[in-house]
Formats: C-alpha cells, sequence, structure tokens
C-alpha cells in the first residue's frame, strides 16, 4: 500500500499541470458547495428556529387526517379541511407525563377569523388572523423568547386576544384605525355549523422571536373563546352521576316543566357552586380514581360561558347517555376528544426528536389511538419546504456543474492514463495485478480530491468569514427568517462540511471509473509495443 | 531438460482487411541456465517470440511451455502471478518507473506479489543487486538522471529481484552505443553464470549476437538457423 501512495503522490507532483487542473475544479466547486450549503443551513436554521420557537415546539401530536395536517390544520386539494381533534386526550397526557425526554406540553387549537372593529371607516373592510388558541401557563412557558411588546400576556381563565406587532400594523392600515391594548376586536370565525362572531378584548402585542411571511398574522386567543368561534363542544372525561332532583328535569312533561325556574333552580340547588359554571361539573365526592381524568389544562373551561355543542355533537353526546345505577344517570362524555387539535411538546434534547416521534407513532399505533406525531418540519406544513425547496434548487445547480466537472476530470484523467500506458504496462509485465493498477489511479484522484478539498472549504470558510464580517442586513422578515436573524452570520455545520468533501471525493472516483477502466484494458504487450 | 519449450508456434496480427503473419511455425527448446540470443533482421519475428514466452502475448495457434506448463489458457490472474515469479524483463527502453529512484525502481517487483517480503531481507537483497550492476552511488536518484546504461542496468537489476528463473531482454543493447552494449551483455553473462539464470535477448546486431552461447536466427517469422558455442 506504502508503494502505491508513494506512487500516486510523486506522480501528482511530476503531472503539475493536469493535478492543477483537476485540483482547481475540484476547489472552486468545493468552495461554492461550502458557501451554497452554509447559506442554505443558515436559512434551513432560521426557518426551524423560528417554528421551533415560535409555533410548533420540537414535536406537534394531532389527529389522523386523509390529506397533510399541519399546525394550520388541513389542507387538501379543495382548500381547508375541518382539523381533526386529538381522541383519547387524556391517556395521551398520561403517556407524556411517563416519558423523561419531554421538557414541557402545551395544547392547543388553531382557526382563521376575520377581524373587525366596531366603528370601523369602512364597515367591510377586514383584517384576517390565524388564531392559537392557547393554556396561557403553559403555552408562555413553552414559547418563552416572544417578546410581549405592549400589554400582558392572557391570564389561564381570562378572555381575550394578543395580536403580532406586525399584524397590528396591517389591520391599523386596513381598518384605517389605531389598536390599543384594552381595545375590543369582532373575531368571525367559520365552521361547518355556520359564521360565529365573538368580541374579544385586545390584552396585547408581541413579538415572535423572528417572524415567517404568513404566519406573522397570528394571534392568542384563550381556548374557549377560539372553541366558540369554531363551534367545537368541550368537556372532561368525567363520568357525571345525575342525582333523582336532577334526572327529574329529564322527566318533565313538557317543555314549560322543563325550562320553569323552579326546575332549574331545583336540579342544581344541591350542586356545588362549579355546577352553574359548568352544567357537567360534579361534587369531588362522586368521582372515583378510575373514571377521574384531571385535565391539566381544563382550569379555563370552568369559567367560560360560552362554550357550545353544536347540534350534531350533541345528539352523538345524548346518545351516550345510558342508564347506570338506580336513581341515577352515567353520562359517559366522551367529547373531550373534540377539545384540542394539538398537542405541542418541547424535548429536553433536540436531537432525541426524531426517535422521540417514532416512539410515540409506535405507541398511537400500539394503543389504537388515531393520533400521529411529527416534527416542527411536519408540523409547518408548507412553510417548511421553502427552506427545502432552495435546497433542491441549488442541488439541482450543483448537480449541473458537478457533471460538467465530472467530464472534465474524465476527460483529463483519460489523457494521463494514455501518457502512462508504457508505465501501466511496464508493472503489469512485472506481475502487478488489476487491483494494483486501479489503486494506483485511485489514490492518486482521492489525494487531489482530498487536498484540493480542503482548500477549497478553507477559501469557501473564508469567504464566509467575510460575509460575516461585513454585517449584511435582512432588509424584511422573510430575509430575516432566511438569514436566522437581523444581520446575516452563515451557519457552519462540520457535519456538511464533511458530507460536502465526501461527495467531491465520490465525484473524483466516479470519474476516474473510466479512465481506470481504460488502464486495466491496457495489455502489457501493447503497451511496451506503443514505445 | 528445457525451461522453454515452443511447439509449432505462430501468430498472426490483423492489420485492417489483412492479416500480418509475424511468427510463422516457430518450435524450438531453451535449457535452463541457457544464455540465448535471438536474431534477426527487424520485422522478422523476435520481440513477438519474446512476448510470447513472457506471457505478455499469446500465440494463434502452437503451444508454449514455460516450466512444463503450458501458458494458453490461463487465466489473467494466474497468468501475472507467472509472470511475476517466473520471468524478469528487460526492456529496449529500460521501462523504469520514472517517478522512483534507483533503489525503489529495483524493489518494485518484490512489492507486487502477494507473499509479504521481510523488509530487511527485502534490503538486503535490492542493495546486493544494486551493488551488482554497479550503482551503489545512484541509488537514490531518479531514472532521468542516470545514462542509458546506467539505466539499462538498473533494468537487469530489476528483471533479478524476484529470482525469476528465465530473464527475457527485448534489444537491450539497442538505444546504447557499442561499448555499453558490451558491458551490458557482459553484466548479464555474469549473472548468469552467477545465478544460474537464464537469459534470453533478442538482438539484430551481429556483433552483440556473437557474444551469445546459443543462437536463435530467425527471417520472416521462420527459424533459418540455431547453433551454440562451446562456453
Amino acid at each position: 500500500m506504502a508503494v502505491i501512495f508513494r506512487i500516486a503522490l510523486r506522480n501528482l507532483r511530476e503531472h503539475k499541470s493536469k493535478t492543477l487542473i483537476i485540483g482547481i475544479i475540484i476547489a472552486v466547486g468545493i468552495m461554492i458547495m461550502t458557501i451554497g450549503t452554509s447559506l442554505i443551513d443558515t436559512a434551513t436554521t432560521g426557518i426551524e428556529e423560528a417554528f421551533i420557537e415560535n409555533y410548533t415546539g420540537d414535536i406537534l401530536i394531532g389527529g389522523i387526517s386523509e390529506d397533510d395536517l399541519s399546525i394550520f390544520g388541513v389542507q387538501s386539494i379543495g382548500g381547508i379541511e375541518p382539523t381533526p381533534r386529538i381522541p383519547e386526550y387524556a391517556r395521551i397526557l398520561e403517556y407524556l407525563d411517563t416519558r423523561s425526554d419531554i421538557e414541557i406540553y402545551t395544547p392547543e387549537v388553531t382557526s382563521f377569523a376575520a377581524i373587525s372593529v366596531e366603528g370601523q371607516k369602512d364597515p367591510d373592510s377586514r383584517g384576517m388572523t390565524l388564531l392559537f388558541g392557547i393554556e396561557p401557563d403553559s403555552y408562555r412557558d413553552m414559547f418563552e423568547r416572544i417578546t410581549i411588546i405592549e400589554g400582558e400576556f392572557l391570564k389561564p381563565g381570562e378572555t381575550g386576544i394578543l395580536l403580532t406587532q406586525s399584524n397590528r400594523k396591517i389591520i391599523e392600515k386596513r381598518l384605517e384605525l389605531t389598536l390599543n391594548v384594552g381595545d375590543s376586536i369582532l373575531l368571525t370565525g367559520f365552521s361547518d355549523t355556520g359564521i360565529k362572531i365573538r368580541e374579544v378584548e385586545v390584552k396585547g402585542f408581541y413579538q415572535l422571536l423572528s417572524e415567517t411571511d404568513g404566519v406573522n398574522m397570528s394571534s392568542y386567543i384563550d381556548i374557549p373563546t377560539l372553541r366558540a368561534l369554531k363551534a367545537i363542544n368541550a368537556g372532561g372525561l368525567n363520568e357525571i352521576i345525575l342525582d333523582a332532583s336532577q334526572t327529574a328535569l329529564l322527566d318533565a312533561d313538557n317543555f314549560d316543566d322543563l325550562f320553569s325556574d323552579d326546575a332549574f333552580s331545583d336540579a342544581f340547588a344541591i350542586s356545588d357552586s362549579n355546577a352553574f359554571d359548568d352544567p357537567f361539573s360534579l361534587p369531588d365526592s362522586s368521582k372515583t380514581e378510575e373514571d377521574t381524568f384531571l385535565d391539566p389544562f381544563a382550569g379555563s373551561l370552568t369559567q367560560n360561558t360560552d362554550l357550545e355543542l353544536s347540534d350534531n355533537e350533541a345528539a352523538a353526546d345524548m346518545s351516550k347517555i345510558e342508564p347506570s345505577v338506580e336513581n341515577s344517570l352515567s353520562i359517559s362524555l366522551r367529547n373531550d376528544s373534540g377539545s384540542y387539535e394539538f398537542i405541542l411538546l418541547s424535548l429536553k434534547n433536540q436531537r432525541r426528536t426524531s426517535r422521540v416521534v417514532d416512539d410515540l407513532n409506535e405507541w398511537f399505533i400500539k394503543e389504537g389511538i388515531a393520533a400521529q406525531a411529527m416534527d416542527w418540519k411536519g408540523a409547518a406544513g408548507p412553510f417548511s419546504s421553502t427552506a427545502d425547496v432552495i435546497r433542491n434548487i441549488f442541488n439541482i445547480a450543483v448537480l449541473l456543474v458537478a457533471f460538467v466537472a465530472l467530464i472534465i476530470i474524465t476527460n483529463t484523467l483519460l489523457i494521463s492514463v494514455m501518457e502512462r500506458k508504457k508505465e501501466i504496462g511496464t508493472m503489469r509485465a512485472m506481475g502487478a495485478r488489476k487491483g494494483f493498477v486501479s489503486s494506483m489511479f485511485t489514490t492518486e484522484i482521492v489525494l487531489i480530491t482530498l487536498v484540493f478539498g480542503i482548500i477549497g472549504e478553507l477559501l469557501g470558510l473564508g469567504a464566509l468569514g467575510i460575509v460575516s464580517l461585513i454585517n449584511i442586513k435582512a432588509g424584511n422578515t422573510l430575509v430575516e427568517v432566511l438569514f436566522a436573524g437581523p444581520v446575516l452570520r452563515p451557519v457552519i455545520h462540520f457535519s456538511t462540511l464533511a458530507i460536502n468533501l465526501a461527495v467531491v471525493i465520490a465525484i473524483g472516483i466516479l470519474a476516474n471509473l473510466y479512465p481506470v477502466f481504460v488502464a486495466l484494458r491496457i495489455q502489457p504487450v501493447k503497451a511496451i509495443s506503443s514505445i | 531438460m528445457a525451461i522453454v519449450s515452443l511447439k509449432d508456434v505462430k501468430k498472426t496480427y490483423p492489420l485492417g482487411k489483412t492479416e500480418v503473419h509475424a511468427v510463422k511455425g516457430v518450435s524450438f527448446d531453451i535449457a535452463r541456465g541457457d544464455f540465448i540470443s535471438i536474431a534477426g533482421p527487424s520485422g522478422s519475428g523476435k520481440s513477438t517470440i519474446l512476448n510470447m514466452i513472457g506471457c505478455i502475448d499469446v500465440p494463434t495457434a502452437g503451444t508454449v511451455e514455460l516450466n512444463n506448463q503450458i501458458t494458453s489458457g490461463l487465466t489473467d490472474r494466474e497468468i501475472t502471478e507467472l509472470r511475476h515469479k517466473f520471468v524478469g524483463f528487460i526492456f529496449q527502453s529500460f521501462n523504469l518507473i520514472p517517478v522512483l529512484n534507483v533503489y525503489e525502481n529495483i524493489e518494485f517487483p518484490l512489492l507486487l506479489g502477494k507473499d509479504t517480503i521481510d523488509p530487511k531481507k527485502r534490503k538486503e537483497w535490492t542493495d546486493y543487486l544494486i551493488e551488482e550492476v554497479g550503482l551503489t552511488d545512484w541509488a537514490k536518484h531518479r531514472p532521468n538522471e542516470l545514462s542509458g546504461g546506467q539505466r539499462q542496468r538498473v533494468a537487469i537489476a530489476r528483471s533479478l529481484a524476484t529470482k525469476p528463473e528465465l530473464v527475457l531482454a527485448d534489444e537491450p543493447t539497442a538505444n546504447l552505443d557499442s561499448e555499453t552494449s558490451e558491458a551490458i551483455i557482459g553484466l548479464m553473462k555474469k549473472i548468469n553464470k552467477e545465478m544460474n539464470t537464464t537469459f534470453i535477448f533478442s538482438t539484430h546486431d551481429p556483433t552483440i549476437m556473437e557474444l551469445a552461447e546459443h543462437i536463435i536466427k530467425l527471417k520472416d517469422g521462420l527459424i533459418s538457423s540455431e547453433y551454440r558455442r562451446d562456453k
């Protein structure tokens, strides 16, 4: 092996012009690759960071849908489809609690709504917003890098909305007014059951870590209000036992009796104080450990007065009412599966994302739960493809350049083989096997690509260093995401450098295949007689 | 006992639509330890016969036996192995590897075989060969720094590196002046005597030819005469 290396190295030195031709092609190629991949990595990191830190967390759990599900809902060819709700929410949370690799999780509901304000100049004008229905405490803990510019973040149980600063400006421009903390705005939501309008108070304005056009028109809203806008029913998985006086309501002979003041007050007179707020709540003593799931995020629900049951869902729920014990009814309300659309997870170690996603999906399948877990890319939907599109365009360009380089390198190596026919023939005559000859040429090309590849990468890193030093500023939010910050600071992954080097070496070996094939076909006699 | 045996060997090369009959049916035996010259004018088939004996070309008809082994039908790997162990080559244009120095060129064949040789023994043997051809002071020089005669000495030493039983030299003196030519043949003869290595060399120079003990003369692809001198 030492002799192969020695001959290869000396041949490269001996044939300087050819070595330089191949070397320069490789150095320039890998320099472009280093710069290009670094800028793409920068954009990818920017987009990834923007989504993980602003919207999706490390992992999103959602229901199953035929079309692509993302944090923006289900997008099909026909438009936006209803977002599936997470089934067996309680079991999923119990499972998440058992995993030590999960830092925090928070539930979420997503929707879109039109924004208008009473008294606006043009009554037909509307702003738009992407609504994230959130549980304030856990959400704030998870997305702690979001900055409140004005006002305050939502408090548990509080109704209200927070708008992004950029959407505030858009709405102000469109509606020709000024929005302030404390103002009321009208949200118009669209659901299967029709249009819902809710008036909410603006609690504040916030700034995302970095903003992506389109997604930056998002708002945080309390979950009950959002459920109301989407006409989602809500409840707990509690088994509800009604006592005789409460079931008496159901025995009313006519509607007048059913809705009379007496009947209503009688029925709830013996319930605890929460019963009035939540018609399905029960005294604690009636619950058992087995059939009670304490939703850690349900606190806000009990204070909500706008909860609704859509007709269909209400009918479905009523059909589940079945007798359980004498003088009581056991109402199994499994409608909590309709309460949340997503659970966002933040991991202790982001490098385990893929592993945890796989684990979760395996668990869902094993337990027969119609849910799915996905990383930020899946959760970001079409937005995550931005970097992929850029990377693909770059890769195609690199592929074209590599093809041209491949031809030039192949030709140069072929000339080298033809010039060294005598040497190859002599070696073969003396007993060199074909493997020896091919190893010699392969070692040469690997040495060239390795040395000039490293030179090219160093040049690329130098160029990136200069780019970093001259402080190229992002002109707008989109560029800011691509830059992964307000100033372009190219991201350099050593794994990418290693991959680039490996790719260039592979191209070199590929370019070497035909010349080696020709070299191996050289018969010793022809080499000697050609002298 | 013959170390080389040719039986009715023919070699035809295609040349466009016609064929060139380089060797038209040659038979002879070469004994172990022979110092033999294959002589004849250009185009008489000298080099073709040497190439077939050296297993770098195959006959169109007839058989070539090396050490009682018929060479036709062997695989590329077997032929390569046979060449490496049994045959040494000396070429008209020396054919040294330009990027290796004298020492490395002579050592080179020892690094090709599948059997590993102890580095110490390899060095001792290479040094001995360098000394034998009188190039001790030139061991670190590259071929382009040597004269024609010195280069051919390197080629002779290299041909002996694997201790072959047979050394083939195709016009080894063609690129040398007459004085150097005689010195080179003299060196080959000396090694022939000392190591009992069989030497077959081709030449068209009558003076050089006469230095051999066994002479085969060719003309138009056929043996025109064959005779032996007393040693």
